[in-house]
Order: structure tokens, then C-alpha cells, then sequence
């Protein structure tokens, strides 16, 4: 008995001890750079993880939103890039194209959940030519914000927000007073200009392919419309949706937003309520988001250990609601107590209706085709008319 | 030798090879290719007919005329204020020299406060003064965003203007006013036909430097407008930078870059040439 008990003490040493060996030997280190600002929870998830086992470890590498695509595209020239990244989600086939990312399909084929498991839009925009090149691991819709106490005092009723184009622009002239706008959009000559505009462009049932159709004209003359008759402010053009639109919301300069869950975590005293975006022919919504790619020639397998890790169920409820984004995984998004309230129920809801942007390479300039034709008209340098007309001939050549 | 090897390492080599890729096809689908095809000077005429290059020339030229000009007075006048002694001026003249060491973000992001349409401080004093009806949107106009932009630049080139045009004027001996002044030359034509003429030097370094500066001008634009609303305050690195990392134009972004060289290039010449002329005098 006595020695029994030594022979299992003496092989249960040896086994501790080629773990820990084994451990200290088979760690390996992975790189992910991504624009997620430091503080954001993504950060204590890695660190989580990288406790969680010694098999792995993430080390995160923050760079600007400005700068990622720019320092990436050096990295992949130089033959340097990290393991793996988080791209914005219109962007992923650009890289996809430039042959950047390493083919996943038979990956994902042996894993746990399968394209059907995402919500359709951002797992769409990891796809090129049928052959998968990512995951998505948050996503975002716009919504509308709108201020309670203002709607009180204009005499509208706060639970009945705006449904269609008419009320919405009806809603914004009666909620604009001096030193308040009725309505703030983001209209910036970025991908958010872009982005705020589409949903609206959808909306009226025509898509970037047809922009010199007139309910396209229909959709812009909605924008010019209301910054004719002064209830979006002139400034809507230079302004981006996180230091413009919703620091105006929240400092009760605007009454009602167009903008996305990520502002939720900062929106200050401002007593607010979110609706779905109003609908013309039919609902839409843009889509935004980011996903996970991985570089060729890199240590994928790593990777994946963590891929694995951060996709169970708990993980990425946690990570998506301290991140303030929705979960992908609609199953989890449906059943997240985070997401069950009004203001939550309301963004998974508009999900339904969000769309992705591209996939296409050369994303980048159709966008910049949009948003040109935004400002264009919005400043009055061209009709709309002419603007779409001009944005429909240089997306023509580009498609 | 080692400033040889520096020289190759540190400045040729990139200048080189900037100038190859701007002959060769790169772009997003030939990034990763080990070869890459040379397409003459194709890239240099689809940056010169791409539509916003002119509009981006335009903005450059005027940009730095403006800049040059505004800077140059303004830190001539402050030069000339502080070589006057006056009490504190020395003081006065130091903490102008702050601005220098203010980040351009900083100085990006003060602007467009000062500068916004809504709340601005310098549409606040407008208003206020009956100068204008309602607040103008600076930088959110297509008409104003570039003047918004070399506002911003003038405020920080003015104190290193002053300061080289301040040295230079310590370096004048003060005998030669009084002599000119027993001649019966009055303030002006001292200015006119001492000062200036004696401050050729400084006055020469402080142009060439400042076109440099100004010319290839990318992070405070950048920062304030993105070279926007519609391209109105673009100009040639933002145009460069778009078609690198925006468009993925990488064959093109380089052109661009070397026509900007082009120019620098010019004005550097001309500064040589000119400073050589002063030599012999010595």
C-alpha cells in the first residue's frame, strides 16, 4: 500500500514536472494588431485567456484607426506582418485581394460553428469568392437616438418615434430651436459619411449600383432638405459620428442621432431612447464591424487555440457587451441579458435589417464616390441630381 | 565615410526607391507579387489626369504663398518689436516661442474649436463684433476650410519666422543706424536701405526653410479636415497619402510623392544659387 502510494507520488512528480517543462518550452507568442483604443475590455479578455493556459499568449498591438491600414499594407510589403488582426469589416476584402490573408474555409469547416451560426452581414464580409478569409467578432448597426425630455417639451409623444422619412424630417423641424438642432448625422467625407448615408439609400429600395435613379436623388434631396431648412447643422460635413454626432446628442445640441451601439457606454446624463431607423419602401440599416484575419505563413495554429477560447458562449457575451457592440453569434446575441432591454432589443432588432457594405477590393473608392456625391450636394456645389450622376460614373468604372 | 553610409542609407535609398516604385505597377493585387512590372511613367499620368490633382496643385501652391507670406510679415514685424528694448521684452518674446513646442494634433484640435461653426470662439468674437450675421462654418465650408487651415499654420510658423529673423537682426551693428541717421535717413528708408538689405541672408533661409515646411505640410491638415469637404482643402501629401493607403495605390502615391520633390527641389536649387551669389562678398 505504502508503496503504491510512493510509485503514484513518484510518476504524478515526473508528470507535474513535464507539464511545467513543457509548458515553459511550448508557450507560444502570437501578435495581433488591431484599433481597439487601450482600456477597452477586448484587453483584459486576452489577458484572461493568456492566464487561462501556457500554451499561448496574445500580445495586442494598438495602432490608430488612421494608421492600421496604412502600417499593415507596409508590414505585408516588408513580409512582416503579425499572426493575426482586426479589420474593419468593408476593408477585409481589399486585404483578402492583395492576398494578405490566409485561406480558413477548411478551418471552419472543422469547427464548432459554421457560417449559419452569424448574423448573415458581417459573416458575408469575410467571404471572397466563395472561400472564407476571416471571422467576424463584432458588429454594429445605426439606430435612432432621440432626447426624451426634448420630445416632452415639443409635445411629441416619446414613445412614439418617428417611423417614416415624412415624420422623422416632420419630428426634426418641430424639435429645432435656437441652439438646438432637431436632427445630427454624420455626413464627414470619410467611410462614416458613407456609412450614415446608405442606410437611407436602402432604404428607398435602390442600391449603389443605381445611383442615378431618382429615388437615389430622392434619398440625397432628404439630407439637403434638411440642411436647407437649417435641422442638421451646416458643420454635419466635417463632423464623424464619435467626437461630432454624438458629442452633440449628449451635450443636448442635437435632439435626435443617427449613430450605433458603440456610443452606449458614453452617453453621459442625456435621457434618450433608441428607435429603429424609419423605413420608406423597406427597413434598412447599414452594418458595420470588425472582423479576425490571419496572415499567410503564419502560426494560425496558435491563433486558433485562442480563436476557440474567445468564441465560447460566455466569452464573447462578456466581450461584445463591456465593448459595447453586438455579439455575432445570433444565438448569443438572443439570448444575452445584456442586450434584453429596450434600448438593446431595439439594435438587435434593426440587425435584421442591416447590410453590409461591398464585399468588394476597391471598396475604398466607391466609398469615396458616395460620400463625395454627399458632400457635394449637401454644400451645394452640385444638384443632387448631378452628384449621383457623377458618383454613378465613376462607380460604374470601378464595379 | 560614415556620413557617406549615412547619407546612402538615410537619404538616398529611400529617395530611390520611392523613384522605382513610381515606375512600376504596385497596387493592391500586386502588393505581394515578388516582381513587379514596369509600366513607365503610366503612374505619373494617371495621378496628373486624376481629377482631384489639380484642385490639390492649386490648394499647395496657394497654401504655401499664403502661409510664406502671412508668417514672414507677421514674424518680421515681432522681430523687429523685440529688437526694440523694452522691459520685459525678452520675456514677451520667449513665451511667443511656445507655440513651437505645442504637438500639431494639439494645435489641429484648438483650431477646430476655435474655428467651429456652432460653438467657435472666433465666430463668437464675429458675431459679436456685428462682422457677421450668424457663425461660419470654417473648416465644414468648401470656401473657407483651406484659409481655416493656413490660420493654423500661420499661428506656428510665425515664432520660428521671428526667431531667425530676430538673430539676424543682432547680427547688424547698431553703428551703421546712427551713422545713418546723422545722414538724415528717416525710419523707413533705414528699413528699406539697411535693414533689409543686411537681413538678405536670414531673409534667404527663412523662405527656403519655410517653403519646405509648409510645401510637404501633411499631419495638421490631416487632422483638421482630411483634406475635406470635398477635396477644398487638399493638397499634394494628402493627395499622396489618399492614393497610397486609402486607394492602395501604391505605384501612384509614389508619383505623387516625386512630383512634390519636384518642386522642393526647385526652390532648394534656387536657394544655393542665390546664397552662392552672397558669398563673395565676404
Amino acid at each position: 500500500m505504502k508503496k503504491t502510494r510512493r510509485c503514484v507520488g513518484f510518476f504524478l512528480s515526473i508528470a507535474i514536472s513535464f507539464l511545467l517543462v513543457s509548458g515553459a518550452y511550448g508557450l507560444e507568442t502570437v501578435e495581433m494588431w488591431s484599433y481597439v483604443p487601450e482600456g477597452n475590455y477586448l484587453y483584459t479578455a486576452i489577458d484572461i485567456f493568456n492566464k487561462s493556459q501556457n500554451q499561448v499568449k496574445v500580445v495586442a498591438k494598438n495602432i490608430p484607426f488612421g494608421e492600421l491600414k496604412r502600417q499593415v499594407a507596409i508590414a505585408v510589403a516588408a513580409g512582416e506582418p503579425p499572426d493575426f488582426m482586426m479589420i474593419d469589416n468593408p476593408d477585409h476584402a481589399s486585404f483578402t485581394v492583395m492576398g494578405a490573408y490566409t485561406d480558413i474555409t477548411d478551418r471552419i469547416a472543422n469547427w464548432e460553428y459554421s457560417g449559419e451560426d452569424f448574423f448573415p452581414g458581417p459573416w458575408q464580409s469575410t467571404v471572397w469568392e466563395n472561400r472564407g478569409y476571416g471571422i467576424p467578432i463584432e458588429t454594429n448597426t445605426l439606430a435612432l437616438f432621440y432626447n426624451v425630455d426634448m420630445f416632452k417639451e415639443a409635445g411629441l409623444d416619446p414613445n412614439r418615434p418617428p417611423t417614416t422619412w415624412e415624420e422623422l424630417t416632420s419630428y426634426a423641424a418641430k424639435l429645432t430651436k435656437p441652439g438646438v438642432y432637431g436632427l445630427s448625422v454624420s455626413a464627414i467625407g470619410t467611410e462614416e459619411g458613407t456609412f450614415q448615408w446608405l442606410p437611407f439609400l436602402w432604404q428607398n429600395g435602390v442600391d449603389i449600383e443605381d445611383l442615378d435613379n431618382p429615388r437615389a436623388v430622392e434619398a440625397l434631396e432628404l439630407w439637403v432638405n434638411w440642411m436647407k431648412k437649417g435641422y442638421v447643422s451646416k458643420e454635419i460635413v466635417s463632423m464623424d459620428q464619435w467626437s461630432g454626432v454624438r458629442v452633440q446628442f449628449v451635450n443636448e445640441g442635437a435632439a435626435m442621432m443617427v449613430n450605433g451601439p458603440w456610443c452606449l457606454p458614453a452617453m453621459g446624463e442625456v435621457n434618450f431612447k433608441v428607435a429603429l431607423l424609419p423605413g420608406r419602401v423597406e427597413k434598412a440599416s447599414a452594418m458595420g464591424g470588425v472582423n479576425f484575419a490571419f496572415f499567410k505563413g503564419k502560426n494560425i495554429d496558435a491563433v486558433w487555440e485562442f480563436i476557440e477560447w474567445v468564441y465560447q458562449p460566455d466569452n464573447l457575451e462578456e466581450l461584445a457587451y463591456k465593448w459595447g457592440c453586438l455579439p455575432v453569434l445570433k444565438k448569443v446575441a438572443e439570448t444575452s441579458p445584456h442586450w434584453s432591454d429596450t434600448v438593446g432589443k431595439v439594435f438587435i432588432e434593426q440587425m435584421k435589417y442591416a447590410r453590409p457594405r461591398g464585399p468588394h477590393p476597391k471598396w475604398p473608392q466607391i466609398s469615396e464616390a458616395i460620400y463625395t456625391a454627399l458632400q457635394e450636394a449637401l454644400l451645394g456645389v452640385k444638384t443632387s441630381t448631378q452628384a449621383l450622376k457623377d458618383a454613378a460614373k465613376k462607380i460604374e468604372k470601378l464595379i | 565615410m560614415p556620413a557617406f553610409i549615412y547619407i546612402v542609407l538615410v537619404m538616398i535609398y529611400p529617395l530611390a526607391f520611392n523613384l522605382i516604385l513610381s515606375f512600376q505597377e504596385v497596387d493592391m493585387m500586386t502588393l505581394m507579387k515578388p516582381t513587379k512590372a514596369f509600366i513607365g511613367l503610366e503612374n505619373y499620368r494617371q495621378v496628373i489626369t486624376n481629377l482631384t490633382f489639380p484642385i490639390s496643385l492649386k490648394n499647395s501652391l496657394i497654401f504655401t504663398a499664403g502661409c510664406i507670406f502671412f508668417q514672414f510679415t507677421i514674424g518680421l514685424a515681432f522681430a523687429l518689436l523685440f529688437s526694440l528694448s523694452f522691459p520685459l521684452a525678452g520675456h514677451l518674446r520667449g513665451s511667443l516661442l511656445i507655440t513651437l513646442m505645442v504637438p500639431q494634433v494639439a494645435v489641429s484640435i484648438l483650431f477646430r474649436w476655435l474655428l467651429s461653426g456652432d460653438y467657435g470662439l472666433i465666430n463668437e468674437l464675429l458675431t459679436k463684433l456685428h462682422f457677421v450675421e450668424e457663425g461660419i462654418a470654417w473648416l465644414s465650408d468648401p470656401k473657407t476650410a483651406l484659409a481655416g487651415v493656413m490660420l493654423a499654420n500661420i499661428w506656428i510658423g510665425i515664432p520660428f519666422n521671428m526667431m531667425i529673423l530676430a538673430s539676424g537682426l543682432t547680427a547688424i551693428p547698431p553703428d551703421i543706424y546712427e551713422a545713418a541717421a546723422v545722414d538724415g535717413a528717416g525710419p523707413l528708408k533705414r528699413f528699406i536701405g539697411l535693414t533689409l538689405p543686411l537681413l538678405r541672408p536670414s531673409i534667404l533661409i527663412v523662405l527656403t526653410l519655410g517653403f519646405i515646411y509648409t510645401f510637404r505640410i501633411f499631419g495638421l491638415i490631416y487632422a483638421m479636415t482630411g483634406g475635406g469637404p470635398i477635396n477644398s482643402s487638399t493638397v499634394l501629401p494628402i493627395l499622396a497619402y489618399k492614393l497610397s493607403f486609402l486607394f492602395f495605390e501604391f505605384g501612384q502615391g509614389a508619383a505623387a510623392t516625386n512630383i512634390l520633390l519636384i518642386f522642393l527641389f526647385i526652390v532648394i536649387s534656387a536657394y544655393l544659387i542665390f546664397s552662392a551669389k552672397e558669398e563673395p562678398r565676404e
